[in-house]
């Protein structure tokens, strides 16, 4: 509620979802929890967004899936990233920082 | 792999889905009461932040592989549920259908089986069948069939341009078998040895014919088809060996045919087999102009073998024939050579103007059963289309009355978010499952009308010779058909559902008068309803036509015993003595009128066609022929012939005295050309025969059954022939029914050799050659009968609606003083332009449809306009009825109580 929530295009929440399983098996709330505390609050992902990604990125072979028993005893599905997954999070994160540069060169010549 | 993974787990993985979702949302509350919330706060504010559980979960299946086919089971189960609430509509609609395609399913079966089924040999498609005639003049009398015997000899020897040529002949009037347990008269075909190699055909037993069994001498063998073990031998593995009595000649079973192989004729299953060596112990030649009986098989000019080859890669069947001709030429000149020259000269006999003509035999050879069927089955197809269109168009009109009424469910569902196009896979899925049961019940329908629907054409003689059981090909056209209604009507409703507009739907306003496609859908059907009581009526007036028809005879009453083969073992004095013992047994009877007896019944054809020289006769030689029939004593005053000059056939006819005939009007006219032909001789053509004195003159009979005219025809006494096969007509002095029982025992106990094979009656063989007419009648008349029923309860319900949605409307009106009369005038005009579009309509399809079955027509015209009247007349009344209880319901509106209630 404080700083005004950035909308996020599927792309990015893929990327975002890649980066914070790169750490370890998570699971769904702790993935949104994670990308929302790494961002100082700015992100907020829309729990409706968050598993339909989950799950796409898993169909793809990029995450990989597991049942085990989460920190308050229940049982929850913890993702963790793949091989493939992980060359595709370098892939992805080339991608963004060229991007971000390409844009700060705009912005930077515009002024 | 992943695709059939997923659907075998969709279940569980629903499951999981949920499990994970909740975890979710559990730990979100919690977090939420963590910092301070309340439990009801927290859960509220978790359930704005998730954004829908219900929206998450679908985004979830639809990410997820197989997601489609999750949703097509789930569309299914929701049609499901939707048509347990509406079981009258899916009732009907389902009935529509298995109708329409039942009736559909078992046409095509049957077209498949009688015109387009190949003989289940060895690469059917090389088959040829080649004739040989000879122009007229050129072996005696008009063109004659040259296949004989002698001739097959010749041309096994040198086929050219086959690689195998074999010949075969049924053998007439059937076999007597005597078992242990009792007589039986089968029938079978003489067929060449080389015949089942050349055809490619594995016996399913021992050995089928071989090249040794038909040279002279050799042991007589015989080859069983499948069936015929089965019934007769329980198909016990040791046959082989086994010895049958046929004519009581004792023959050896080498082997069985397989299952499918019926023999090379449709419609004529055989049920034994026999080598040609063995054709004169079953048939006879020609009589000899000695009178001896001769050797059919040394006989060269009788033409009674039909001819098939295998014929050799790259030829056409022109060329074929071409280089068969000199084959054929050469072995004529053979077979006239030893024949002296007057003998010649007098015959016309000359090996010029041969003509042989191959054509492919892929379905066997010349059926007479397929012939005859196939206009009927041309007219049933069109038939059953008009039955399938009307069944489509009254499933669609159905579908789209209750899509009508689910304006609102639809309305409401749009409304609350759904996705349009998921509504329209909705609709499609839905008409999909009802011409899916429709379709499955059909094809239920459709095994039990097939072979029902064959036999009410062909007899249960003919029944034996298909196999119209179920196969793929039925249920695969079953299927596309079903999925083609459920398509096509699925339109009808999806068109309703995506026009569907939320607002108005809830509110129930929109337009009150019935829509254009629900019109035009009732205008069609009622268009191919009348076109379909037009042939109907067509049907039945033709029926009725053919038992007008003058027979020459009095049928009533008129019973015939038939007898079988036993009596071809007989000579002439042993014939002679039988038939005396057998009429007088008949006449001892009590109850018996007149008695008779002829080699055919009378009805059922006259003997073939024999040349004649009468003297003084002016006219060409193909014309120089008349039909035979051998008559017993008595005939014309047993048969109620009317004797129009001379006397009839006497007991003292017999062998050895004066040779004597009496003649039909169409014999006198066409041979002498008045009817002063008493007195009057002709003979046979050909050396030896005595001249013939003409006794009598009857009035023509229909002595071939009702659908062949008159002609010439000659009744010569039987004790003056050698005839096979006789059948006794006895003219009962009442109707006794067990009359013909009696008869039968008493005609049996006359002499053992000689059994009964068949007891029917003259008017019920009638009957039988009208089968087809009287099938497509009967059809007709259910199917029209049914598609008026349609149309009545189509226009009410259309009507019926119509005035329930306007009676606020119909209220207000006679309240402001409209007559009754009026508002009865204005309800019933909203059906007037779709009765009288479709009347027309159905009018010009009846013109056309009765053009394509003029085949089948007798008496009347196509496009005849009494039918026309009285189709439209059946329209006319069927509407008035439907039509009348809404009227009645429209005129009796109180408009107190309209105005006051509230269309909701």
């Amino acid at each position: 509620m404080s700083a005004p929530k950035s909308d996020l295009l599927q792309g990015t929440l893929d990327l975002l979802i890649l980066q914070v399983a790169a750490l370890g098996p998570l699971h769904g709330y702790a993935i949104a929890q994670r990308i929302q505390q790494v961002s100082k609050d700015a992100l907020q992902v829309q729990q409706g967004s968050l598993y339909p990604a989950l799950h796409r990125l898993e169909e793809r072979g990029l995450l990989r899936a597991e049942w085990k028993t989460s920190e308050t005893g229940r049982e929850a599905k913890f993702y963790s990233l793949t091989r493939a997954g992980k060359k595709q999070l370098d892939v992805e994160r080339g991608n963004w920082e060229r991007l971000a540069q390409a844009i700060g060169l705009v912005l930077r010549t515009a002024e | 792999m992943r695709l059939l993974n997923a659907l075998l787990r969709w279940r569980r993985r629903d499951a999981e889905i949920e499990k994970e979702l909740r975890f979710h949302v559990d730990r979100q509350i919690a977090s939420h009461m963590a910092a301070g919330a309340s439990r009801a706060e927290a859960e509220r504010r978790t359930r704005l932040e998730f954004g829908g559980l219900r929206q998450t979960r679908e985004g979830v299946r639809d990410v997820r592989a197989g997601a489609w086919l999750e949703d097509a089971v789930r569309d299914v189960q929701f049609a499901l549920r939707t048509y347990r609430r509406l079981p009258a509509f899916a009732l009907a609609s389902i009935l529509t259908l298995a109708l329409g395609i039942g009736v559909n399913t078992a046409l095509f079966s049957t077209v498949r089986q009688v015109l387009l089924k190949t003989l289940p040999v060895q690469r059917p498609q090389e088959l040829v069948a080649i004739d040989c005639r000879s122009g007229p003049g050129a072996t005696g009398g008009g063109g004659t069939c040259l296949q004989s015997y002698p001739a097959f000899r010749i041309v096994v020897e040198r086929h050219e341009g086959l690689t195998g040529v074999f010949a075969f002949s049924p053998v007439p009037n059937g076999i007597v078998v005597s078992t242990s347990s009792g007589r039986e008269v089968i029938t079978g075909q003489l067929t060449s040895a080389n015949t089942f190699s050349v055809l490619g055909v594995l016996p399913e037993i021992g050995r089928l014919l071989v090249d040794d069994d038909d040279r002279s001498g050799a042991g007589p063998v015989a080859v069983l088809s499948h069936a015929y073990w089965l019934r007769a031998f329980g198909g016990s593995r040791d046959v082989v060996g086994q010895s049958l009595r046929l004519n009581t000649l004792p023959v050896e079973i080498v082997g069985i045919l397989p299952r499918d192989f019926r023999g090379v004729t449709f419609g004529e299953p055989y049920d034994v087999f026999l080598p040609l060596g063995l054709a004169d112990q079953f048939r006879s030649g020609p009589p000899s102009p000695s009178g001896a009986p001769t050797n059919i098989l040394d006989t060269p000019f009788m033409g009674w073998l039909t001819f098939m080859g295998r014929r050799s890669a790259g030829l056409s069947d022109v060329e074929i024939a071409a280089r068969l001709q000199p084959v054929f030429r050469r072995s004529v000149e053979a077979m006239i050579a030893p024949v002296a020259l007057d003998v010649r000269r007098q015959l016309k006999l000359n090996a010029d103007d041969i003509r042989v003509s191959v054509r492919p035999a892929a379905l066997g050879a010349a059926s007479n059963m397929r012939r005859t069927l196939e206009p009927t089955l041309r007219v049933l197809s069109l038939v059953s289309v008009i039955v399938l269109l009307i069944a489509c168009a009254n499933f669609a009109g159905l579908t789209f009355a209750q899509a009508l009424k689910r304006r609102r469910e639809f309305g409401l569902r749009l409304a609350l978010g759904a996705d349009r196009s998921r509504l329209l896979r909705q609709a499609f899925t839905e008409s999909l499952v009802l011409s899916a049961i429709g379709g499955g019940l059909g094809w239920l329908a459709a095994q039990w009308i097939a072979p029902a629907g064959f036999g009410l054409a062909v007899g249960e003689t003919g029944l034996r010779a298909v196999d119209l059981g179920a196969d793929r090909w039925m249920l695969a056209f079953a299927t596309a058909l079903s999925t083609f209604a459920g398509l096509a009507v699925g339109l009808g409703s999806v068109l309703r559902a995506s026009a569907a507009n939320p607002h108005e739907a809830l509110r129930n306003i929109g337009h009150t008068g019935y829509p254009t496609l629900g019109k035009a859908l009732l205008t069609l059907q009622i268009a191919l309803t009348v076109t379909m009581v037009g042939a109907a009526t067509l049907f039945l007036q033709t029926l009725t036509n053919f038992r007008r028809v003058e027979l020459g005879f009095d049928p009533e009453r008129l019973i015939t015993l038939r007898m079988d083969p036993g009596l071809a073992s007989f000579d002439r004095a042993r014939t002679a003595q039988y038939l005396q013992n057998a009429a007088a047994a008949l006449a001892a009877v009590p109850g018996v009128q007149a008695l008779t007896y002829s080699s055919r019944a009378m009805g059922n054809g006259v003997g073939i066609n024999l040349t004649l020289d009468v003297p003084g006769l002016t006219g060409r030689d193909e014309d120089a022929s008349s039909g035979v029939a051998s008559v017993g004593p008595g005939f014309a005053r047993t048969l109620g012939l009317a004797l129009l000059a001379g006397r009839d056939l006497v007991d003292t006819d017999r062998d050895g005295s004066e040779r004597v005939a009496v003649v039909n009007e169409s014999f006198a006219t066409h041979f002498v050309g008045t009817a002063d032909v008493v007195g009057r001789t002709f003979t046979f053509r050909g050396p030896g025969n005595e001249p013939i004195t003409i006794v009598g003159l009857v009035r023509d009979a229909r002595d071939r059954g009702v659908k062949q005219p008159s002609q010439p025809v000659m009744y010569l006494p039987f004790a003056q022939r050698a005839e096979r096969t006789v059948t006794f007509t006895v003219r009962a002095g009442g109707n006794v029914a067990s009359l013909p029982a009696t008869l039968r025992r008493t005609l049996e106990g006359v002499d053992p050799a000689v059994g009964v094979e068949q007891v029917s009656s003259v008017k019920a063989q009638i009957d039988d050659t009208l089968r087809r007419e009287r099938l497509l009648a009967a059809l007709g008349a259910s199917f029209g009968g049914l598609a008026l029923l349609l149309v009545a309860v189509g226009l009410h319900g259309m009507l019926n609606g119509m005035v329930v949605r306007r009676t606020a409307e119909i209220g207000v009106r006679l309240a402001l003083g409209a007559p009754r009369a009026r508002i009865a005038w204005m309800v019933s005009l909203e059906t007037f332009w779709v009765v009288s579009v479709g009347l027309l309509l159905g009018l010009a399809g009846y013109d056309v449809a009765s053009r394509l079955v003029r085949s089948q027509l007798f008496g009347v015209a196509p496009a005849d306009p009494i039918s026309a009247a009285w189709a439209a007349l059946a329209l006319l009344a069927v509407a008035g009825m439907a039509v009348w209880m809404p009227v009645r319901r429209a005129i009796r509106i109180e408009p107190t109580e309209a105005l006051r209630e509230e269309v909701v």
